[in-house]
Order: C-alpha cells, then sequence, then structure tokens
C-alpha cells in the first residue's frame, strides 16, 4: 500500500529532514512512526500527502509513484488519503454536520449521498447527539473525533495522523486510539506519527523509529523505546 | 445544478465580504475601458468626417446638379491628363446619396426628405504638390459644370493631427489604468483568499480537485471585469448619443458622425477587454495559494 525506497528530503539544499529511507507498509496495517521533535516523522507524512514532493528515492502508494505525480492528480491522491492533525483544522464558522459533509462537498459528492454518509460517520465516531455544534463549544478530543470523520467520511485507503493526541488528556487519548483501531478494522491502513510513548506501548502495532532524518528501527509490534 | 449554485453562492459571499476592494476594482476597470471606447469612438466621428481629406486630397469639385454626362467626362479627362493632379475620384450622385444615407442612418426622416438627384456628383482631387493646391482649385473652379471646388479647411487638417494625439496620449493614460485595475484586482482575489484560507487548506487536503477551489476566485474576478466593461459600455453609447444629437449637416463638424453600430462593436471589444482583465488578475492573485 505504501512503499519508500531510498527517500530523501533536504530543505534549501542543507537541512536534511530524511535520509535514504526505505519501508515498505501493507494494506490494513497500523504503523507508528516515532521519534523525537524534528527527527522527520511530519517530513514523512507530508510527503504522503504530496504537500511536499522528495528531493531524491520514490514513494509509491496504492501503486503509483506519487514523487512523479503531475499537480493536477495530487486531488486524486489526497482522496485516497484521509489525514488527521494534532490542531484538528477544523472551520471554525461551520458546525460539526458541516465540516464532514464540506468534505464530501468539496469533492462533488451528491447530497443525497452526503445526507446518507455523514450521520453515519458522526455516529462511528460517537457524535452523532453534537452535530449542530461549534467546533469551540466541544472539547479538544471531540473536535479531533470531527476531524477523524471529515478524514474517513470519503472511506479512504489509507488515514495519516499527525500526533492527533498531542492536545488531549490520557483518558480522552484512549477514546481516540479505539476509535483510529475501529476504522484499522474496517481495513483502512493507518500511519500514526507521535512521540506518546504508552499508546506505542499499550498498542503494540507496527513502529518506525526516525531519529534526525535516518530510519534507526523497523519492528513489529514493538514498543516506544528499544531498552523500555 | 448544485455545483453551479455552490460556485454563484461562494462568489457572492466573497465579493460582498471586500465590498470596498470590489468596487475600487471596478471603478478603475470602468474608468480605464471608459477612456479607451471614448476615444475609440470619437477617433471614428472625426474619422467619418475627415475621411475625403486623406491620402493627399486636398480639395473637392462639386459639380452642379444639373451638370451633362459630357460635362463630367470631360472634366474627368481634363482632370486625368493633368500633369499637377495625382489622383481625382469620383463619387457619383449614387454613391453621394449611399454616403449620406449612411451618415444619417440614425436620422431617417432627414434621409426620407432628401431626394437622391438633389445631391451633386464631385470628384476628390490629390494635387501632385499640396503647394499648388489654390492654384489648381481656381483652374477647375471655373469648367463648365462645375458648381464650385473647395479646399479643405485648415482647422480640418489641425483637427485630424489633434485627434491623433489625443488618441495616443488617452491610449496610454488607459493602459496604465488598465494596469492599475489589474493590481487592484489581484489584490482583492489575494485578500479573498486570504480570508479564506482556512477553507481553502482543508479543501486541498480531502482532495477538492484544483478548478474546484479556483472556480469561485476566478468568478470574483471575472464579476468585476465584466461589471467595470458594462458601466464602460453604457458610457460609451452615452457618448455615442451626445454626439448624435450634434447638428452635423452643416458647418465645420458636417459629415461627422458615428453610429449604435460603431459603438456596439467597441462595446463588445470593452466588454472582453473587462472579462480578460478580470480573468487575469484572478489568476495572478491565486498564483500563491495554489502552489500550496
Amino acid at each position: 500500500m505504501i512503499r519508500f525506497e531510498g527517500v530523501t528530503k533536504t530543505y534549501k539544499g542543507d537541512v536534511v529532514a530524511l535520509r535514504d529511507v526505505s519501508f515498505d507498509i501493507s494494506k490494513g496495517e497500523f504503523v507508528f512512526v516515532v521519534g523525537p521533535s524534528g527527527s522527520g516523522k511530519s517530513t514523512a507524512l507530508r510527503l504522503l500527502l504530496r504537500e511536499e514532493n522528495s528531493t531524491s528515492g520514490r514513494i509509491i502508494v496504492a501503486g503509483r509513484d506519487i514523487s512523479r505525480l503531475s499537480s493536477w492528480k495530487i486531488p486524486q491522491l489526497r482522496r485516497n488519503v484521509g489525514c488527521v492533525f494534532q490542531d484538528y483544522k477544523l472551520l471554525p464558522n461551520k458546525t460539526v454536520y458541516e465540516n464532514v459533509a464540506f468534505a464530501q462537498e468539496v469533492i462533488g459528492r451528491p447530497r443525497h449521498v452526503i445526507d446518507a454518509q455523514v450521520p453515519q460517520i458522526l455516529d462511528l465516531v460517537g457524535l452523532s447527539r453534537k452535530t449542530t455544534r461549534f467546533p469551540t463549544e466541544l472539547s479538544g478530543g471531540e473536535q479531533q473525533r470531527v476531524s477523524i470523520a471529515r478524514a474517513f467520511v470519503n472511506r479512504p485507503l489509507i488515514l495519516l495522523a499527525d500526533e492527533p493526541t498531542g492536545n488531549v488528556d490520557p483518558a480522552t487519548t484512549v477514546g481516540i486510539m479505539r476509535l483510529l483501531d475501529r476504522i484499522n478494522r474496517t481495513g483502512t491502513t493507518i500511519v500514526m506519527a507521535t512521540h506518546d510513548q504508552r499508546i506505542v506501548d499499550a498498542m503494540r502495532r507496527r513502529v518506525i523509529e526516525l531519529d534526525h532524518g535516518t530510519m534507526v528501527r523497523d519492528q513489529a509490534r514493538g514498543v516506544y523505546g528499544v531498552g523500555s | 445544478m448544485r455545483r453551479l449554485a455552490y460556485f454563484a453562492r461562494e462568489t457572492l459571499i466573497s465579493l460582498r465580504r471586500n465590498l470596498l476592494m470590489t468596487l475600487a476594482g471596478i471603478l478603475t476597470v470602468t474608468v480605464s475601458l471608459l477612456l479607451l471606447g471614448g476615444i475609440l469612438l470619437f477617433q471614428q466621428w472625426v474619422d467619418h468626417g475627415t475621411d475625403k481629406w486623406k491620402h493627399g486630397v486636398e480639395f473637392e469639385i462639386y459639380m452642379k446638379t444639373d451638370a451633362t454626362q459630357q460635362q463630367i467626362a470631360a472634366l474627368r479627362s481634363q482632370l486625368n491628363d493633368d500633369r499637377q493632379v495625382k489622383s481625382a475620384n469620383y463619387i457619383s450622385k449614387e454613391q453621394a446619396y449611399s454616403d449620406f444615407k449612411r451618415i444619417f442612418k440614425d436620422k431617417p426622416d432627414l434621409v426620407s426628405s432628401v431626394d437622391p438627384s438633389a445631391l451633386p456628383a464631385s470628384f476628390r482631387v490629390a494635387p501632385t504638390q499640396v503647394k499648388q493646391t489654390t492654384a489648381l482649385r481656381d483652374k477647375y473652379n471655373t469648367r463648365p459644370g462645375v458648381d464650385e471646388a473647395i479646399t479643405a479647411d485648415k482647422a480640418i487638417k489641425q483637427l485630424i493631427d489633434i485627434t491623433n494625439f489625443l488618441r495616443y496620449m488617452f491610449i496610454a493614460i488607459s493602459l496604465i489604468l488598465i494596469a492599475s485595475s489589474l493590481f487592484l484586482i489581484v489584490n482583492t482575489i489575494r485578500l479573498a483568499t486570504f480570508a479564506r484560507r482556512r477553507e481553502i487548506e482543508v479543501m486541498k487536503l480531502v482532495g477538492a480537485s484544483n478548478w474546484f477551489v479556483r472556480i469561485p476566485f476566478m468568478a470574483e474576478g471575472l464579476v468585476q471585469g465584466a461589471v467595470g466593461a458594462g458601466l464602460a459600455v453604457s458610457g460609451v453609447f452615452a457618448l455615442q448619443y451626445l454626439l448624435s444629437q450634434l447638428d452635423t449637416t452643416k458647418g465645420f463638424f458636417q459629415g461627422f458622425f458615428v453610429t449604435t453600430g460603431n459603438a456596439g462593436t467597441i462595446s463588445i471589444g470593452l466588454l472582453l477587454g473587462g472579462a480578460v482583465i478580470g480573468a487575469i488578475g484572478a489568476g495572478v492573485g491565486l498564483r500563491r495559494f495554489l502552489n500550496v
């Protein structure tokens, strides 16, 4: 589903964000990308969304080399790759329902599809009773659920999550991880960048560790730190 | 249909949000295109009145309305044989009448009141050397069948020069204004994209196509350009109306005219120009965020 082949990303010629990184993620996997701040986690996710392009190497997503994708095909890639961020990126002037529906409207889904799928997805994330609230009226955990609903409503093959639990308390974190796990069970590949040690240790999924842009570990059913 | 409604709604919202900038953009488009259209129309008005004085034509010989064919033929061969005459164009009664009808197309009652046979035939004469004009005029003034030989008014020649000068000046000014209207539209679109940067970011992240993101802003630029051009067009028609109200049946401005058809042709150009200004402005204004 996702393959990095010797991917290097440098900024302004001399700052190396990723150096010769290679890994292979199969369909339906749940993978943590861990490492300290500045290790290149976010860069790897940005490359997968083609927000940036790699300096060298190949990135294959669903059989396509996305580093060669022409700019007008990028939207097609992004419909297959949902994403969730630490800061949610919700639209403050839209309700919960509208925020989720927006993701379908702007890719031209017909109204009847939207009206059928949005309530369904809001039910999945446990917000079916808060559809008319605005983001500012929700807790951080609820806002993150809305953003997950928005990322998942178009049924992407892959869901990227960049520090999704970075802004929420431990109790809420558990709920969000359960939700991501449920989504993973539907066959969606999940790649989650985090430096939350407890989550990684509790979930026991595959761990890819980056340090200063270099991949130092790729371990099935891993924990956060090698020694812990 | 639903998508069209979406684009229309988004465009309107954005136009309203930046009302002042939008108005500034529209008005600059209007002023620049009105100057351009106005001078083109004025130019045609003058051209129509001064056309016969171009290509070195310095005087006209009007025949009497009852001049015989022999008299006309004789004069023609004299003119053709005259070494001091570079060219002589014969304008028959019929041609004079059709010119007359063309000039006063907007005044049908005037046209119907004129009998075709009442209009004189004439020759438009270009001398080999301009300084011979007066001598030549006097020479042909007394030939049989000739009513009168008339030289071009000096003022007419000056008017042609002035119009040419004005045309270049006005075109230069309107080009500068067009450039500033472009900058204003670019700026309006930038502000609009900035105001909606979060939505644009989300749209791009969930895979909205580039055109889907772009169209409301392109439409916004187009509306500004087109509305501005529309206002300029009404100005051009107002000018055409004013010019057609002048009495040009006699005196200095005899034969000066512009039709609504002329104004129409210019207007089509202005509308296209306005749309192009709007589209280019929007395109440039959008360039920055589209690479994100």
